[in-house]
This record gives structure tokens, C-alpha cells and sequence, in this order.
């Protein structure tokens, strides 16, 4: 086997782990368990928050979106704004994993998870 | 934790599972010949003893949880109730942490018994490490037992059942798959450790390439089962959300994958047997890298599946630490020592397979990377990172396999792929796996190229368009046994579907079924999310702040009517409220359940409390008034998907599996030759 075999496999290696640390930097968003985090986090940059939902509070806006309330660690609340459908075990979930921005109209989420069922228990 | 009838086989099979550790780490460093020895002998039945006692613990917690006798066991109480199906209530013992560890554990027993039969020779120091893994689980056992009494049990209470998203066939083979896979994943590091100890690195390839490929191949099926359950059943319409805990057990895979690449080229060219050493210990340690990040909880704010802490982070810190230190000490101790015979590589399968394996490695390694940060930045990786890093990954696959397939081995036999092919059909597992994979990437790529919308349909409104159909909402029936069916209707040219969407009660919650209608061309995926149809309801709450009780008015739909709740009565299930709107004056009126109040053209009834009886009762009291009237209708909230060829990655997943299954059939009828000190040429 020629030494450029060798070189082109290095080069290609090289050239996977600059991709793959460029892309990790850009890809990271930071969690929050705090409205407080959220709201020191630069304007319009993309956060996760952890949050339970505040029971009753989720309804339909005129436009279809779904509109709901967020209580954080610290019982702060916060009014969210989803323009997709209620994810699988939303009212059920003890913990709300949202994306999304925060703003003067409180947190708009582009994606919403919730907890893995076998987390859950009846008590 | 104290010792009682229920949890004793778990105290006693810790003893004797320590007795066989200790037996056989005497065995190992007398170098006994395994089967001979009285240590040998010893430590074979003590480890034969402490299965049974697993094995007895898993049967006996079955039966307690098949009897429903025994909800003051905090397992049974939390997974099973007495309304589920036999299926469920048989998988209710491994949907827990606790049932979950201890099946994992009955597996690693099992696969340990079959290893003491079929290892040949010394084998004091693979047993050893089998019996320290043993141990291990049965540390987290005692920690996480899942015979725990439930607290302030009454006489009388029973469990709730299985959460209803579990109540799928999918999900009740898929943990039992999957630690079978992680329970063989061991073998590889096991007869790797023996292997160093021994220095001989020679035969220590064809030993382990059928357990590898088991390992893998079960491992494999279930994350596939895995995909198939959260594309049928969670309702986004995906198979792959790159959460760390789905992560968690793709990273092993994935290094497994190439854990039998490299064993491959090494069994027939003699190369990559410190790689291998590394790839084999390396899984392992992966695979309990997996258990830490889904059971110690560090992940519960950043994962959906992750367990909360429930107070095993540290003995999983431990063994964690425990297990690199050991395998990172003894590789690098005894590898240079270790002899095994090298070819040149030329442009040829092997290097083909060889590079390959490198590019499954880096790929890990890129997961890995991703699903730890986490735990050292606060901070999530965004799925986006994952795709696109999967593209080089994806095109290098592509790329490598059809260079392999039309290269021969490096070997002067003159045979070419194409007469191995033909040679016989269990030899073309292979190349069924690998055209599986094929099939698998470009069904992940079609069925991204599809598109989605979201549609919100008024009860008999005029059909509204999405993808080419055009969608109705046509009301919601009552089903026999809690059931609900929301009626749809899709509409393209003159082709009506009927769609409909089935809403299942339990007593624990309900669950919504995805619509999927397939086709040659793709799947059509309705997605109904957590609530299909929102009624036009309003929420007046009062909340207790300060020792007194506050109203919040709720506005009812579409109007600037307000009602605020003046008096709840919640056991005869009556409210009186305060309807306030512009240009009349205030208006009590009492709703109860069954008898609405009528005003202003609206219709206002009771539709119970937001959260359950005992709930409602708290501080935070929000009850639901259904309204109608005045053009008000209850309405349809659905994602229409279009996932093209979506089939093919279904096709490709099985091919894996099959062609996997074949490659093992063969490696372990050939390991018998390679036992006998014969090496078959014909890779």
C-alpha cells in the first residue's frame, strides 16, 4: 500500500474531525432551569427550558397555535407559544422539555419534548 | 436494605456469584485447565447457583405481579394493575428501572452459563470478568431493589397498570432484545481479557467473532424494534429523535459494527488485533456507559427517557470507573506482549472492511461526543449536529461497501465475492446485512424529503388541503371499553379514506393512535398528538394565595365574555359562576354535571376538572366548562406527514437482522472447527 493512501486517509480524517468540531460549537444550545437563565441568555438565541405545566392553562390561540403556561424550578411562570400539536403525554409528563426563543410575547417553542413513559410512575 | 423472603434470592445470589468471582480468579492465576480443576469446578457451580437464584427472583416476581396479589410491592404498585392484558402484565417487569435491571441481570446469568459450556481451555480469567459483571448488576440490584416495599401501603390499594404508551407489542420485546444484546456484548470483552492474560491474540478472533455478531446483531434488532414502536405509536412521525438515551445504546452498536469488521480482517489477515482488543473492551464499557447515562439520572432534564436520580448514581459512577480502569490497565499492560501474525494490506476487501471499521469508530466517537455534553458544558447538542455529521458517514458507507463487494480478499485462493456468494446461501449473510444497510440509507434519506402540516378542522366545516388530500373532520364516536375514535376523512380526486384516529382510556391516562395509511410511494402519517379534538372550552380557575381563595376569570372562545367561578362544589360536581359580558349586567348561574346552563345563546356545561378529583382539591382549582352555541364547534388538531419510501427502511432493518442472523449461524458452527485448532480459509 502506497504512503498516499495513507495521506489521503489522514486528510480525510482530518477533514472529519474539523466538520465534526465546527458543527458541535454551532449545534450547542444551552439548557436552562430557570426563567431567570433564559432570560440572561443572549436576545433570540436558542434555549431549552425545563418546566412543569401549569395545569388548565393550555388552550388554542384564533390561529391554531397552542398556547400554554410553563412553572420553572423557582415556581416562576412563563406564557408559551407552539405552533405545532400537543406532543405524546403532555398534560401527563411531570417535566416539559422546550426549544425555542424567548421574547417580549414570553417563549416561543419550536420543539416540544416530554418524558419517556417508563420514567413515569402512578403515585 | 433489609433482608426479607421477597429479596433474599438477590442477597443470595450476590454470595454466591462473589464465591464464583473469587474461585475463579484462583483458577485463573493457577492458569487451572477450566473444566479439570477443583477450583474450576467450584466456581462453576457457585456461578450455576447464583443464576438460579436470579432466575428464581425473576420467576417469582412475575408470578407476584401475573397474581395481583402483591401491590405492596412498590414495582408491582407503579407498573401493573389488574386491568392489563396478560402480554402487558408480563412486560410490566421489565418497565421499570428496578424490573429492568433484574432482567438484565437473568440475561447476563444466562448468557454466563452457556459461555462456561462452550469455553474451551483456560478460562478462569473470561469467568472472572463475567462473574465481576454479575456482580455488578446485582450492587445496583440491591440498591434498586425491585422488591422494595411501597410506602404507606393500605390494604386494598392496586396499581393504575401499565402507562398506556407501553401497551404495544413493539415495546414488549424491545428492553428484553436489547439487554440480551448488551448481555452478549460482554462476551467479546470477556474472552478479550483472557486473551491478554494468555497472550495469544491468534485464535482469540474466531472465538469471538460469533459472539460479537450475536452481540450485535440482538443489540441491533432492538433499537430497531425501538424505532418501529416510536414510529407506530409517540405520534411525531419519526423514528430517531438523537435523545442521549436512544444515543446511549446506538454508540455501543455502532462500535460493535465494527468490532466484527475489524475481527474479520483479523481472523483472515492477521491485522487489527490490538484495535479489536480496544473495540471489544471499548463496547463494553460503552454499553455501561449506556445503563449510567439512562439510570444515574444525570441526563433527567436533558432526556426524555432518562430515568430520574432514584439514587444509583453513585455505585454506577463506581463501576464505571471501576471498568475503564480495569480494562484501559490490563490493555495496556499486556498488549505489547500479545503476538499475532500480520500480512501486508493491499487494495483489497480487507482494507476496504478495515477502513470502514475506522469510519463506524469516528462516527461513535461523534455520537459519544454529542450525547456527553451534557455532562461537561450545560448544553444540548441540537439534532441538526447528528444529521449532518451522518452524511460523510453515510456516503463512506455507501462508497465502502460497493468497493468491497467488487474487491476479493487479499489472498491468493482466486476466489471471487461472487463464488463465495454462490458457495452456499448461509454464507451470504453478509452481503445480505450490508444490502440491507443499503436499503435502510436510502429509506432514511426519501423519507426525509417528504413534508408536513399541521390542519385544524372545525366539526362539518368545509375539507381543508394538505399534500395533495384534502382533509374533514367529521366528529367522534364511543367506542366498547374506553375508547374514543376520531372520524376524518381524506379526500384525493375522487378517492375518499376514511381516517381515523383511536383514542385509548386506562386508569393512568390515555393514549392517542397515529393514522398511517401506506402505499408503494410512501407513507401518509396523521399524527393526532396528545389531543386530537379540543372542545370550545373554558377554564375558570381559583387558586388558594395567602389562606384565601382568588378567582381567575376564563374567556369563553371566541367572544369577550367572561365567567369566574363564585362557588365550587366538588363532590356533588356543581359551580356557580359570574358570566360578565359587555352591555348587560353580571349573571350568576349554577352548572353541574348533567345539567348545563343556558345564556346569551351559549350552552354552558360541566366537562369535570382539569386534573383528577383528588388533584382538583389542591390550591389550584381549574374546572373545564364546555361551551356551544353561537357558531362555536369542537375541532380536529392533526399533523398530516408524507414520509416517501419510508418502507425501504423498514426492508433494510430487516435485512440487517436476517442477514446478521445467517452470519451467526455460520461463525458459531465454523468456531467449532476453531476450537479444534483448525482455521477455515474461506473468509
Amino acid at each position: 500500500m502506497s504512503k498516499g493512501v495513507y495521506i489521503i486517509g489522514a486528510v480525510l480524517i482530518a477533514a472529519f474531525v474539523t466538520m465534526g468540531t465546527t458543527e458541535f460549537v454551532r449545534s450547542q444550545t444551552p439548557y436552562c432551569e430557570t426563567l431567570q437563565q433564559v432570560k440572561a441568555a443572549p436576545a433570540g438565541s436558542v434555549v431549552r427550558l425545563i418546566g412543569s405545566l401549569v395545569p388548565g392553562s393550555a388552550n388554542l390561540t384564533s390561529g391554531g397555535d397552542l398556547c400554554f403556561s410553563v412553572k420553572d424550578k423557582n415556581s416562576q411562570i412563563v406564557r408559551v407559544t407552539y405552533k405545532g400539536i400537543r406532543p405524546a403525554g403532555f398534560d401527563t409528563a411531570p417535566k416539559l422539555l422546550l426549544r425555542g426563543t424567548y421574547g417580549s410575547a414570553g417563549f416561543a417553542a419550536d420543539d416540544i419534548q416530554t418524558q419517556c413513559p417508563s420514567k413515569y410512575r402512578n403515585k | 436494605m433489609r433482608i426479607t423472603t421477597d429479596n433474599f434470592p438477590i442477597y443470595l445470589a450476590f454470595a454466591c456469584t462473589a464465591v464464583s468471582l473469587v474461585a475463579y480468579i484462583v483458577s485463573a492465576c493457577r492458569r487451572d485447565r477450566g473444566a479439570d480443576s477443583r477450583k474450576s469446578v467450584w466456581a462453576r457451580r457457585a456461578y450455576f447457583a447464583s443464576v438460579g437464584c436470579i432466575a428464581y427472583a425473576t420467576i417469582y416476581l412475575l408470578q407476584q405481579i401475573l397474581s395481583q396479589a402483591r401491590y405492596d410491592i412498590d414495582y408491582i404498585y407503579s407498573y401493573s394493575g389488574p386491568g392489563d392484558e396478560l402480554l402487558y402484565r408480563v412486560s410490566s417487569l421489565w418497565a421499570g428501572q428496578e424490573g429492568s435491571l433484574l432482567l438484565w441481570a437473568m440475561l447476563v446469568g444466562i448468557v454466563g452459563v452457556v459461555l462456561v459450556r462452550r469455553l474451551r481451555g483456560p478460562s478462569g480469567a473470561a469467568m472472572a470478568f463475567w462473574s465481576t459483571f454479575q456482580l455488578s448488576l446485582l450492587i445496583l440490584l440491591l440498591v434498586k431493589c425491585p422488591f422494595a416495599k411501597l410506602a404507606g401501603y393500605q390494604p386494598g390499594v392496586i396499581g393504575a397498570g401499565l402507562n398506556p404508551l407501553l401497551k404495544n407489542p413493539w415495546m414488549a420485546v424491545h428492553p428484553p432484545v436489547l439487554f440480551l444484546g448488551y448481555a452478549a456484548l460482554a462476551v467479546p470483552a470477556a474472552m478479550a481479557i483472557q486473551a491478554l492474560i494468555e497472550g495469544d491474540l491468534r485464535r482469540w478472533a474466531g472465538r469471538c467473532l460469533p459472539w460479537a455478531l450475536l452481540g450485535w446483531v440482538l443489540l441491533g434488532s432492538g433499537i430497531f424494534l425501538g424505532m418501529v414502536w416510536s414510529y407506530e405509536v409517540t405520534g411525531w412521525g419519526g423514528f430517531w429523535g438523537w435523545d442521549s438515551v436512544e444515543n446511549a445504546s446506538l454508540i455501543p452498536w455502532l462500535t460493535s459494527t465494527a468490532l466484527v469488521h475489524g475481527l474479520i480482517v483479523q481472523r483472515y489477515r492477521g491485522r487489527m488485533a490490538w484495535p479489536n482488543i480496544m473495540l471489544a473492551l471499548g463496547t463494553f464499557l460503552l454499553v455501561f456507559y449506556a445503563a449510567f447515562l439512562t439510570r444515574s439520572g444525570v441526563l433527567k432534564d436533558v432526556s426524555k427517557h432518562s430515568f430520574a436520580g432514584l439514587g444509583a448514581y453513585k455505585p454506577l459512577l463506581g463501576l464505571l470507573i471501576f471498568y475503564a480502569a480495569l480494562c484501559i490497565g490490563l490493555a495496556v499492560g499486556r498488549v505489547r506482549s500479545a503476538k499475532a501474525t500480520t500480512h501486508p494490506l493491499a487494495l483489497s476487501k480487507d482494507f476496504a472492511v478495515a477502513v470502514g471499521a475506522i469510519a463506524l469508530v469516528l462516527y461513535a466517537a461523534v455520537v459519544l461526543v454529542g450525547t456527553s455534553a451534557p455532562l461537561f458544558s450545560k448544553s444540548v447538542v441540537a439534532a441538526g449536529f447528528y444529521n449532518r455529521m451522518s452524511i460523510p458517514i453515510a456516503v463512506a458507507a455507501v462508497v465502502l461497501i460497493v468497493l468491497a463487494s467488487a474487491l476479493g480478499w487479499s489472498r491468493s485462493d482466486g476466489q471471487s465475492p461472487a463464488r463465495h456468494f454462490n458457495q452456499s446461501l448461509w454464507k451470504s449473510g453478509s452481503h445480505i446485512a450490508h444490502l440491507g444497510v443499503l436499503i435502510s440509507i436510502v429509506g432514511i434519506v426519501a423519507s426525509t424529503t417528504g413534508g408536513s402540516r399541521k390542519l385544524v378542522l372545525g366539526l362539518d366545516e368545509p375539507g381543508r388541503p394538505a399534500l395533495g388530500y384534502t382533509f374533514k373532520y367529521t366528529g367522534i364516536s364511543q367506542l366498547a371499553g374506553d375508547k374514543e375514535r376520531v372520524n376524518l376523512t381524506a379526500k384525493r380526486g375522487d378517492l375518499t379514506r376514511d381516517v381515523s384516529i383511536l383514542i385509548k382510556g386506562s386508569p393512568n391516562g390515555t393514549v392517542t393512535v397515529p393514522h398511517i395509511v401506506s402505499s408503494p410511494a410512501g407513507d401518509l402519517y396523521i399524527s393526532p398528538g396528545d389531543q386530537p379534538v379540543e372542545w370550545p372550552i373554558a377554564r375558570p380557575v381559583v387558586r388558594l394565595i395567602d389562606g384565601r381563595w382568588e378567582s381567575e376569570p376564563a374567556r369563553i372562545p371566541e367572544s369577550d365574555a367572561l365567567i369566574t367561578l363564585t362557588s365550587v362544589r366538588a363532590e356533588e360536581r356543581s359551580v356557580k359562576l359570574l358570566y360578565e359580558a359587555a352591555g348587560r349586567k353580571p349573571v350568576e348561574v349554577t352548572v353541574a354535571d348533567g345539567k348545563p346552563a343556558a345564556i346569551d345563546g351559549y350552552e354552558l356545561t360541566f366537562a369535570g376538572y382539569e386534573q383528577d378529583d383528588k388533584r382538583a382539591m389542591s390550591d389550584n382549582v381549574a374546572v373545564k366548562i364546555a361551551v356551544t352555541g353561537n357558531g362555536l364547534v369542537e375541532k380536529a388538531i392533526i399533523e398530516v406527514i408524507w414520509k416517501p419510501l419510508i418502507w425501504l427502511l423498514w426492508l433494510g432493518l430487516l435485512l440487517i437482522v436476517i442477514g446478521g442472523l445467517m452470519a451467526c449461524r455460520r461463525r458459531f458452527r465454523e468456531k467449532r472447527t476453531i476450537d479444534d485448532g483448525i482455521l477455515p480459509d474461506s473468509p
